[in-house]
Parts: structure tokens; sequence; C-alpha cells
């Protein structure tokens, strides 16, 4: 048997879930050779396993361990891992709930999943400036208009049932490395809201964004200037109200560590 | 061939001491990091990096090669690889004498071979085409594992010997591997030291196991165990000064429990030194 043959053999006795050792394996001083190949067998298992309930520990103990295993066993059968780092294969379940016909019905696993990982992902995210709010006192007035601004990588606005939220919230009852910040989502009673997460101070946080905050920071984000982000909230309120609105979220966007750059309109094109 | 110079006793880098580390400055000479914990990250795992880098010497050690593969390199992790090297500036580079899958899978897992000619060919061919890559000459370490296959034609010391000699590699000697594998396929772990060329040995990993009686299984979540510090006196004797490091990655115990292991090995190793020089 080729290096190869040996290779593709013992890979598939693992994750076809043949608990029989593969052709060439040896019986030991004290366990025969399906005994010795279920040590691989198993510890594969457990240490996805294991990776799995880490990055999603809410989910697990929302779903319960029976259907978190089910789950866990469909994606290791229905998708292994192509990751060279098993943290990143885990990251990839919502993906996989998306697509599996069963768990994409299932809207608040699904939902939860995703807001899991967006809390990792704010915290592994790729470091940046955060900008504190005294940047805009060195701006004149006139500039306002036309200044655009960079957001922090960790920034991620992702529409999810409202019950992800909550249940996450539910199993975080003990203090965490998150926290949810004062809701400012919530005035419908609608299934679906936007939630906002980041990381500040190496921490994960995230809250519930209004319609409105929403639109602000999604035209921002898009590199939208301070003059546009107005006219777009204008659309909602009447005109006075509106640049004070926005200098409030701008105010607490800075405070909250969302704003990573600032730019001046490009001189050159005035 | 020049050996770099021993780095001392050192630990691997887990994040939950981190703070401690920073604070207390305990009796540690380096760091081993496991470089798939900051391939591809940033924010807190790379601030971590480069706070510990700033003060420490630093070796990175890998999970991922899959350098006795059948299938092909895989460049974009060994791009990676490089990547990170350039920005913390380790010592050296280690990954394991294992696979981890084919087909484009990975099972996560350091996978065993058997110990053939194909196989020492394959991988010392392999290990010679990442060290062209990363410009360096990467350190193999042994595994423990819990099979062996029909197809050996020589011992696991034997195959390491001449991978070292083809592949012009340096060997990380695992001696809490040594111990499980010599325990599990029942051979003699000190004459598997005995075997092991001096001048290819880099580094030592200690590490403890969990014992199921009928096997042990290489899990770094207990103190290291009596018969592995003995045969850690032993590769001292053998190798002279090395650098030592010691792998816990699980039941962590307080900080000071694992700086009073390295102490225990640093004592060991001073002993061991006064009997190698007493014997020349
Ligand atoms: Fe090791």
């Amino acid at each position: 048997m080729t290096l190869k043959d040996m290779q593709a053999a013992f890979q598939g006795a693992i994750l076809c879930g043949d608990e029989d050792a593969p052709r060439g394996v040896e019986d030991g001083p004290r366990l025969n050779a399906a005994a010795r190949f279920k040590i691989y067998y198993d510890a594969y298992r457990l240490r996805l396993a294991e990776g799995l309930s880490t990055e999603f520990p809410a989910l697990r103990e929302t779903l319960g361990d029976e259907a978190f295993g089910a789950l866990f066993e469909a994606y290791l059968e229905g998708r292994p891992s192509r990751a060279f780092a098993a943290q990143d294969y885990c990251r990839g379940l919502p993906d996989f709930m998306r697509e599996d016909p069963h768990w994409r019905e299932q809207d608040n696993a699904l939902g939860l999943a995703e807001f899991e990982r967006a809390l990792s992902r704010a915290f592994d995210a790729p470091d940046a400036p955060q900008l504190a709010i005294d940047v805009l006192a060195a701006q004149t007035p006139e500039d306002w208009p036309e200044l655009t601004f960079v957001l922090h990588p960790s920034v991620q606005m992702i529409e999810l049932p409202r019950s992800a939220r909550s249940a996450y919230a539910l199993s975080q009852s003990e203090l965490s490395e998150t926290a949810d910040q004062e809701d400012a989502g919530g005035e419908d009673n609608a299934p679906m809201e936007t939630v906002l997460f980041w990381r500040q101070r190496d921490l994960s946080f995230y809250r519930a964004l209004s319609g409105d905050e929403e639109i602000a920071l999604a035209s921002l984000q898009r590199g939208t200037d301070f003059a546009l982000i107005c006219a777009v909230l204008a659309q909602n309120r009447p005109a006075e109200d509106v640049a004070g609105e926005a200098a409030g979220f701008l105010g607490r966007w800075f405070t909250d560590g969302l704003i990573a750059g600032i730019r001046a309109a490009d001189p050159a094109g005035s | 061939m020049e050996k770099p110079a021993p780095l001392g006793f050192g630990l691997g880098l887990r994040h939950r001491y981190h703070a401690e580390i920073v604070k207390e400055r305990p009796d540690i000479d380096w760091f081993e990091v496991i470089s798939e914990n900051y391939i591809g990250r940033g924010g807190r795992p790379l601030a971590i990096l480069d706070d510990i880098r700033a003060d420490y010497r630093i070796v990175m050690h890998g999970v991922s090669m899959s350098i006795a593969s059948t299938a092909p390199l895989d460049f974009d992790y060994l791009g990676k690889l490089r990547d990170l090297a350039r920005r913390c500036e380790p010592e050296w580079i280690s990954d394991h004498l294992c696979w981890t899958g084919v087909h484009g899978v990975n099972l996560h897992d350091l996978l065993p071979i058997p110990y053939t000619r194909e196989a020492l060919d394959h991988v010392a061919e392999r290990i010679l085409r990442v060290e062209d890559f990363l410009q360096r000459r990467i350190a193999i370490e042994n595994v423990s594992s819990y099979v062996t296959f029909a197809e050996s034609e020589m011992t696991e010391e034997a195959f390491l010997r001449e991978l070292a000699e083809k592949a012009d590699c340096w060997l990380l000697l695992d001696v809490n591997n040594i111990f499980v594998s010599s325990f599990n396929h029942g051979f003699d772990p000190a004459r598997f030291l005995d075997d092991i060329p001096q001048e290819r040995v880099l580094q030592l990993h200690l590490a403890g196991h969990s014992d199921h009686e009928t096997h042990k299984i290489d899990t770094h979540d207990q103190p290291v165990i009596e018969e592995v510090w003995s045969l850690f006196e032993r590769a001292c004797r053998r190798f002279g000064a090395i650098s030592t490091m010691i792998e816990r990655d699980d039941n962590f115990p307080p900080l000071h429990e694992l700086v009073g292991e390295l102490d225990r090995a640093r004592a060991i190793a001073a002993a061991a030194r006064i009997r190698r020089e007493a014997a020349e």
C-alpha cells in the first residue's frame, strides 16, 4: 500500500463513521487495531465538538446538548473542514446552517449562531485607531459637510431575528466579556432588527440600532459625507431636528470607538 | 551547521497568562507561540503577540504544515506563515512529523505515518521545499501516536535520524511524546533518545498526558510525570544545553505552577550538565 492509499483509507475511515481500523494498522501490545484506530476516530470528533462549543456557547445552551450534537454531526458530515485553523472551521457553522435544508428553517438558531460569530469576529478583527471626538474640533465648521469617516474593522451591522439578541443575553446572565449596551432599537415589534457589533478595549460589544442610526451608520460606512447623511435622515423628519440627531449619532460613534479615520474634503477638488 | 544558541527554559504562550506575564515578569526565558492562533487574525491576539515579542524571544510552532501528507503543499498557508515570521521574527519555526488530511480536508489532528523509505523520501523532499520557501531551516517534532503500521520498515527514531540528514532540518524532540508512544507501542524510550543525533536536536518539549491504562493520550492537561522527567534528564545528558519548554493547553493551573515546573527542568538540566562534563 502506498502512502497515498494509506492516507486516503485512514481519512476515509475517520470521516465516514466507520470504526473499523483501515488496512495496514497493526494490533498493539494492549489494544487491537480497531481500538487503537478508534482513538483517532474519537479525537477528531471530540476536538471539533469542543471547538464548536467554545465558539457557540450560547447556541449550545439554547439548543441543548442533543440538538447541538445533531447539528455538530450534520456539519462534520456535510462539510468537513478545509480550513487550516480549527477555529476558522468552527466559525463556518452559520454558513452551513444557512444552506442546510433543516437548519435554514431554524431562524432562531441560525440568528444566534450568526450573533455569536459576529462577536468573535469583532474580537479578532485587525487593529486600527479608535479616534476620540476631539479630532472633530480640529475641523473647521465649513469642512463639516464634506467630512467622511472610516469605520473600525471590527464594526459589523447584521440583520438578525430579535430572538438572537435576547437568547444571547439570557445565556449570558452571568458577567461575561461582552456587553449589551443600552438598547436603541425596539421601536416596533418587527421580527428582525439590525445589531451592531464592535470591539473596544479588547472586548466585544453589541447593541441594536434604531432605523435612523442604522441608515446613518450604513451611509457613513459607504463613505457618504456628513451633509448627505443629514439629507438621508431628513427624509424621515423635520429638517431642523436632523443636524442635532446626526451630531448625536456621530458623538456616540466616537465614544464607542467605531471611528478609525476621518477625511476632510479633497482640497484639490474644491 | 551552526546550531542557534540555546534559549533557556520557555513556556507555550497562552492568552490566559498574558496579563500576569506582563505584570509579574516571572522567570520564563522565552515563549513558543502556536502560529495558527495568529495567522489571519488581528485585534487582541496579535496585540498580545507584539507585546510579548517586545520583551522575549519567541519560536513559532505550527500544526497545519501537514508535511507528511500526500496532498500538495499548501502555499497559501506557507505564505501566511512567512508573513507572520516577518512580523514577529521567531528564532525558528517548527511543525510536526505528521499529516493532517488529504483531498483538501483538514482533520485537525497530528496523524501518524508508516516509517517507510517511500515516506522518508516524500517527507524529506517536502521539507526541503518548505525550507527553500521560508528561507530558513525548520524543526520537525516527533508526535504522540496511537497506531503503528504493518508497512513500517524502520523505527521512528531511525526515520527521524535519516530525515534530519536528508532534509537538512532540525529536530524538536518532544520527550513526553516519546514516552507516550513508547507506552502505546511497547518500545524503549531510552533507546529512542540514544539513537537521535545530538547535532540535529534544536529544542525539547515537555508536557503532561492522560493515562487510560491501555494507552496514554497526549493531552497537555497535566503536570509532567516522573518518568518523563527522568527521560528529560537522559536527554540533557545526551544532548547538552537545549532550548526547552513546557506545553500546557488545558486544565490550566496558576502560572506559578508552570514556572515551578520550569525551575525543575532548569535544575535537572544543570545537574545533567555536571554529570555530562564529569563523564567527558
Ligand atoms: Fe510537543
